[in-house]
């Protein structure tokens, strides 16, 4: 495969992702605000949702049809959804002799999907709607990905991509979830009910509050919800597991090639390693820094990858 | 009269112009019996149904072209295909086949010579000038010898039927004549609209032509039994993008784009995420001054630098090679039935258009005391673009005319205005059938011992009435062409 | 022969960054009429690789260098040794007159150096108008290569030697008039004149031993090769003043100066300002 191509894929398959990403967390969090405590009010919950897409607005023109506009609509903003399907979909057309019409299809119907959304309904009543219907097309695009393709390199590098990028999106939900509990004022923070709330807003925001219930069968508490999201190797929305997969489709791609210390399916695999034998208790310890090292880690795997298959 | 009713409409032959149809007697055309008798069992409901039908296959499979508009992604849009075959009958069709493969041979040896002794422009059988001031003579090309002495491995040669009912070149395509999808694509479409009729009349066969373009690729490529050819394309903006894809996929060879591609030791490679892996033959279609900035347009990106070097070192084959633009210029054109005799040594099979050349002073003086009655082009402009019609314009614009041939006198040359035959079209919107210009773009491969024309080729339809400029550009649309 | 060391040096500094280079450098001798070309070795302070593509023509030799790496400043070395048969331009003899005329006006003639006869104003380097020429004038007796060498001195002495009043975008039309200039200039110059009146004549650029009190010594030099039927393409030097020899290597020809340039290629970078420095030494050693 040409290195272009496989650039394409991989790209592809992190827009893509964080397309998901992004519309759960807004919708999550911008519904679950509506019947939090009184202290947390809505201000906090856009600044959250700003933080979560990595972007900022002046002061001046900081309002709730503003910030809304800005994560889904914006296409001045290169982490909006909009641009995103923009990016995905102009990725996908330069590999269309490698993916299947099923894929484009579904990439491409989404694409007119948000270009011809109402955007003054999303603002004022439609949010569900629209943030429902993205969420429920990315799975129908992921189905047709692994459904209608044939598992080989491309693959490979498109699951490279979502895996990736969901790692990321994890450790930059529970940092933007971090931030918002430690923004609250002394007294708030002691106070249960305010945290358990930021809590099931990350785990939904991520769909893992109700597994994480049935797997320790006790009221969510700050660890168990963090063991889950980041270290639960069978629960699909996990740093851990994602790695995993990782290394996994590394390891595919790099065929036959022996592995050397330079190499990104060693990186790889040491990470994940390392990741696989820390308890909770020690992330726990310092969990800012665990986040920046583990971000830092993941760009790490991509910029690698990026300068060992494909580089432009 | 009840025998004018060949598809349950009043179909009006023209009087003026040849129809491939029926004849100037309202009689249809032997070859086109079973055609008519098919389509006379249909009612409008069916004409809807087979282009809306035959609409959607194009849509389904995506086959587009982008069209330069200000938008600078440029828009998609399906190539209007008229679903009524144009049918050529096989002993027509034999004839225009030997006069496609002599001319296109001629042009090959033509440029033999021009890059090497110039033995006809010496002999003073074409203007030393013409050649001289031609832009798209390329001096790197002195002396080289391409493998195999191919240069236009691809022509696409346009041909029209006149009034007369003669078929003529209109022009001769030597660079990267495009189109050839689009024919592979109609005759998938229509197999599918009319299975019957299909099988009736069994049209010569078109689908083995990507395996013979591979086939010529391959015998032209530089000393390797296992030869990697590429499709070379601007990237997916180009207009012809999905022919290029098309190709690419139908041979089962790699579609690149110029950073794909790079040269070491004057060798080309392409990056693929296993490596490098070496090139040997480059279908391309991008024009000669995007093909390596180091050598033509520093500013280009399409291309791929050292290019030009691997290729004059011999390591790698472009097709079609490097300043073939210097035969298909209009200016050339009008010598072509000297070129075909000097090198060829036979009068031409198929009839050049007469051609004034307005770098000539005779000429000069009958194109602007005539320009009503005649077709006015630039020589270095594709597409149909700059084309004034005589009996189309305003007394303003035939001054205006006047002007610009006064001007730049070697950028035009002008023709009678042919009339191109007509033939039965669907009228979308209207539910009719109604005449409508035709032309035909050809398809042949010359490789090292190898010739193929593609029976048929690309019948390009004027969906305007009235109107001569088939370009898909312009509005044109296109037919499945039946050679029985 | 002459046995010769050459060393050419380059060093270039960039605006910004710059990630990655594909260069061609046109700094290696041509190979033609016997000379015999030694070590050529190139070095640079930018990791990357190089090699001596021969396939413009068989004479002239490219040398590419493609760099992967990141640099703001690029320093490269080139040294070869060349041995230059012995020339003595003053033992060529041109064909009698008559002949020589015939010759010159043949069809066939002017077909085969299409390329060098031409005046072109699309390539205004070495383009001159006919007012342009009024200062100068053509022999109208005697042999083309004493017609050609009046020119010469026509040339010489119009223009005053001096760096610092053009550059390499300088016009012959703009020396007409400033009436200053170095070796490039001189050669645009004579090769519009020369065109002007029908000679095929070609600019040259090459290396210029130093031993001599020539101009041009210390960069890459320029000088005009004039086609003479039965002498063939004979290079002269306005510059100079002189008819060249043995102490003229020659790198390659080409219509003007753009056909000739030392470095030229694709930088990936943001902005593309640079500013350049060559040097050129020329050693005997025998």
């Amino acid at each position: 495969m040409l290195s272009r191509i496989a650039n394409n894929l991989f790209w592809m398959g992190r827009y893509l992702e964080r397309i998901e990403h992004t519309a759960r967390y807004t919708k999550v969090n911008y519904f679950s605000a509506m019947d939090a405590p009184i202290v947390l009010q809505k201000d906090l919950m856009l600044h959250s949702l700003l933080k979560m897409n990595g972007k900022g607005l002046a002061i001046n023109e900081f309002n709730e049809q503003n910030v809304l506009q800005c994560l889904s609509f914006d296409k001045e903003n290169p982490s909006s959804i909009i641009s995103n399907i923009i990016f995905a979909r102009e990725n996908a057309r330069g590999a269309r002799d490698i993916i299947s019409t099923e894929l484009w299809e579904s990439i491409n119907k989404y694409y007119h999907f948000v270009l011809n959304y109402d955007q003054e309904s999303y603002r004022t009543t439609a949010l569900y709607d629209f943030t429902q219907n993205s969420i429920e097309q990315l799975t129908i695009i992921k189905g047709q990905m692994d459904g209608t393709l044939v598992h080989n390199d491309a693959w490979s590098i498109i699951k490279l991509g979502i895996y990736l990028e969901r790692a990321a999106q994890i450790l930059r939900a529970i940092h933007t979830k971090w931030e918002d509990i430690e923004s609250l004022k002394g007294n708030e923070k002691e106070n249960i009910s305010i945290l358990s709330h930021q809590l099931a807003a990350l785990m939904r925001g991520l769909e893992s509050f109700d597994m994480s219930r049935k797997h320790y069968r006790r009221p969510p508490n700050l660890h168990d919800s963090l063991e889950f999201i980041l270290l639960n190797d069978r629960f699909p929305r996990s740093v851990l597991s994602c790695l995993r997969k990782v290394t996994q489709q590394i390891h595919v791609i790099s065929a036959a090639k022996s592995l050397t210390k330079d190499s990104v399916e060693f990186l790889a695999n040491k990470i994940y390693a390392r990741l696989k034998h820390l308890t909770i208790e020690e992330i726990t310890e310092d969990l800012p820094t665990f986040i920046n090292k583990t971000q830092y880690d993941i760009y790490l795997i991509g910029a690698k990858l990026e300068e060992e298959y494909f580089p432009l | 009269m009840e025998h004018n009713k060949f598809f349950n409409f009043e179909y009006q032959a023209s009087s003026e112009n040849y129809d491939e149809f029926v004849s100037s007697d309202n009689i249809v055309r032997a070859h086109y019996d079973p055609l008519s008798a098919q389509f006379a069992q249909y009612k409008t409901e069916h004409y809807q149904k087979f282009n809306e039908e035959a609409k959607l296959v194009f849509f389904n499979e995506g086959i587009t072209f982008a069209v330069y508009s200000d938008n600078p992604l440029g828009s998609e849009k399906i190539f209007p295909f008229d679903f009524i075959p144009r049918i050529i009958p096989a002993n027509e069709w034999n004839s225009i086949e030997k006069g496609i493969v002599q001319r296109n041979r001629a042009i090959n040896e033509f440029l033999k010579d021009l890059y090497h002794g110039k033995k006809i422009l010496k002999d003073g059988i074409v203007p030393k000038e013409l050649i001289y001031s031609s832009a798209n003579m390329l001096s790197v090309m002195e002396g080289f010898d391409p493998i195999g002495g191919i240069y236009n491995h691809i022509s696409g040669t346009d041909i029209i039927r006149h009034s007369d009912g003669e078929y003529y070149v209109l022009e001769d395509n030597v660079r990267c004549p495009s189109g050839v999808s689009y024919v592979l694509a109609n005759r998938n479409t229509l197999k599918k609209t009319l299975p019957k009729l299909f099988s009736k009349c069994q049209p010569q066969p078109i689908i083995n032509y990507p395996e013979k373009l591979l086939e010529m690729l391959q015998s032209v490529s530089p000393g390797n039994s296992h030869p990697n050819c590429v499709v070379l394309s601007p990237g997916m903006y180009n207009s012809a993008y999905f022919e290029h894809s098309f190709l690419a996929q139908s041979m089962g060879v790699e579609l690149v784009e110029g950073r794909d591609l790079f040269v070491k030791n004057d060798v080309v490679y392409m990056k693929t995420i296993h490596g490098s892996q070496r090139v040997h033959v480059i279908y391309r279609r991008i024009d000669d001054p995007f093909l390596d900035p180091l050598l033509f347009n520093p500013d280009s990106v399409l291309g791929t630098p050292g290019l030009m070097s691997a290729y004059l070192a011999g390591n790698v084959t472009l097709v079609n090679a490097p300043g073939t633009g210097v035969a298909d210029d209009k200016a050339v054109y009008a010598y072509m039935p000297e070129i075909i005799k000097y090198y060829v040594g036979e009068e031409q099979i198929l009839k050049n258009v007469p051609t004034y050349r307005c770098g000539e002073d005779d000429d000069l003086k009958y194109v602007l005391e005539n320009i009503e009655k005649l077709v006015v082009k630039p020589v270095d402009e594709s597409g149909g673009y700059g084309i004034s019609i005589g009996n189309t314009l305003s007394k303003e614009q035939i001054k205006e005319v006047q002007l610009q041939i006064q001007q730049n006198r070697r950028k035009y040359i002008a023709q009678p205005i042919m009339s191109l035959s007509v033939h039965p079209t669907y009228i979308e919107g209207e539910d009719t059938i109604d005449a409508r210009h035709i032309d035909l773009r050809t398809f042949c491969l010359l490789g090292k011992s190898t010739e193929y024309v593609l029976p048929g080729g690309l019948t390009r339809v004027a969906l305007k009435k009235g109107n001569l400029i088939v370009n898909s550009s312009q509005g044109g649309g296109s037919k499945d062409t039946w050679v029985i | 022969m002459s046995l010769y060391q050459l060393q050419y040096k380059a060093s270039n500094a960039y605006a910004s960054q710059v990630w990655g280079a594909y260069l061609k450098f046109l700094i290696h001798p041509y190979s033609a009429i016997g000379a015999q070309i030694n070590k050529p070795y190139f070095s640079s302070n930018v990791e990357g690789e190089w090699w001596i593509s021969n396939a413009r023509q068989k004479e002239v030799s490219d040398i590419f260098f493609k760099s992967n790496t990141k640099f703001d400043s690029l320093e490269i070395k080139y040294s070869v040794l060349v041995d230059v048969p012995i020339n003595n331009p003053f033992e060529k003899i041109s064909l009698p007159i008559e002949l020589e005329k015939r010759i010159l006006d043949s069809n066939s003639w002017i077909i085969d150096n299409y390329r060098f006869i031409q005046s072109n104003p699309q390539r205004p380097k070495s383009y001159v108008s006919a007012s342009d020429c009024s200062a100068f004038y053509w022999l109208n007796e005697g042999n083309l290569l004493d017609k050609i060498i009046c020119l010469r001195d026509q040339v010489y002495h119009y223009i005053e030697f001096a760096s610092g009043h053009t550059n390499t975008s300088t016009c012959a039309a703009e020396i007409v008039i400033i009436k200053k200039g170095v070796c490039q200039d001189f050669t645009h110059l004579f090769l519009g004149l020369l065109r002007h009146f029908g000679v095929a004549s070609r600019y040259t650029s090459g290396y210029l031993h130093q031993g001599t009190e020539t101009r041009g010594a210390s960069q890459l030099h320029a000088w005009a090769e004039c086609h003479i039927p039965e002498i063939g393409w004979m290079g002269i030097d306005p510059t100079n003043n002189l008819l060249v020899d043995h102490h003229y290597i020659k790198i390659c020809h080409g219509y003007d100066y753009d056909d000739c340039l030392p470095v030229s290629g694709v930088l990936n970078s943001m902005g593309n300002q640079q500013s350049t420095e060559h040097q050129v030494i020329v050693q005997q050693i025998q």
